[in-house]
């Protein structure tokens, strides 16, 4: 796999947190306490895509899913309004495709 | 109102107790001890506390005939109760963390609060107070008439691996391929083995889970993948 996956996850997730409001300053601590949880299973989606192991379609379905929880996580904070945690879950995932498309690039 | 502890106390009471997936609890019944349903279970403790149904057809019915099921909590979370994220129900008391059937059978259970859960498992495990981390969860759901505190902040559940699941449209692969492969090997016919999760491997996962004595969901993730002998992600 040509992902650096520790400099991608720091990237989506700086990426989040930049995306929350810096008048709630302690919600970029949750942010990434919630990205922590899921950080697991986004680096086994890109190691099952690596892998050739699921299609592109289904990777792109859960990555779709991934933003959803993120995004329902995040508004769980209560500082956090809507477009804030919309924000966040979009720039976080899409800094993951971004270094997803990287690797596939960087493989062909 | 009844309280979170009140539920969490009648939940406790029952655990150790035999489960039997589509088996019909008496919600009026007091004394029922079972065998439970997830779904069974969760619907019965609520109506116990509360005197309401919640997640059960016919919504009217007669308490001890009505069926509870995982597809009517989902709808009754979102018609009746009040959605809230995994995180926020696995922190708090009281709520219910729901996995919609994506096929024809999902999950139920009753969050104890700080990642524990009170539940109708499995035949394998029975009634059991288990984790939320690690499983996969659509949503959690605050059933009304249950008093809970929510905490300011959700507490994260750590997410499952790579779950082979119905989706629409499906999954598509070379896992979903394998599974097909080793149901097969296993006596458990998928259907075609085409490498797309359809109902037809569902239905055989589902099989495989319950002759295991897993937990029943038609869904592929470690533990089933381990009985099936696969290696997982």
């Amino acid at each position: 796999m040509s992902i650096d996956w520790g400099e991608v996850w720091a990237s989506a997730v700086t990426a989040a947190e930049g995306a929350v409001n810096t008048k709630a300053p302690q919600a970029k601590k949750y942010v990434r306490k919630i990205m922590q949880a899921r950080e697991a299973r986004l680096k086994l989606l890109m190691d099952v895509w690596a892998d050739g192991a699921l299609d592109e379609e289904t990777l792109e379905q859960e990555l779709r899913e991934e933003r959803d929880i993120l995004e329902m996580e995040f508004l769980a904070v209560r500082v956090m309004v809507k477009k804030a945690a919309q924000d966040a879950a979009n720039a976080a995932l899409k800094v993951i495709q971004d270094g997803l498309l990287t690797g596939i690039n960087l493989v062909a | 109102m009844t309280t979170a502890a009140s539920l969490l106390r009648l939940a406790r009471k029952h655990v150790g107790e035999e489960y039997q997936l589509g088996a019909i609890a008496p919600k009026a019944n007091p004394d029922w001890r079972g065998p439970w349903d997830c779904a069974e279970f969760a619907s019965w403790c609520v109506y116990q506390t509360t005197g309401k149904l919640f997640g059960c057809r016919p919504r009217n019915g007669d308490p001890d005939r009505v069926d509870a099921y995982s597809g009517y909590w989902g709808a009754d979370a979102r018609a009746l109760g009040k959605v809230i994220s995994v995180g926020q129900a696995a922190a708090t008391p009281g709520a219910i963390l729901i996995r919609l059937p994506g096929g024809a059978i999902g999950h139920v259970a009753i969050s104890a609060g700080g990642g524990k859960t009170i539940e109708a498992h499995s035949r394998g495990k029975g009634v059991i107070e288990a984790g939320a981390a690690g499983r996969r969860w659509d949503f959690g759901v605050l059933v009304p008439g249950i008093d809970v505190s929510v905490p300011e902040v959700p507490a994260p559940v750590p997410a499952p691996g790579i779950v082979l699941r119905i989706k629409r449209p499906r999954m598509k692969g070379r896992l979903v391929r394998e599974v097909q492969q080793a149901l097969a090997r296993a006596g458990f016919s998928p259907g075609p083995i085409d490498g797309e999760y359809g109902g037809q491997t569902a239905a055989a996962v589902r099989a495989v889970q319950m002759a295991k004595g897993l937990s029943v969901d038609g869904e592929v993730g470690p533990n089933t993948a381990i009985a099936l002998g696969l290696r997982w992600y």
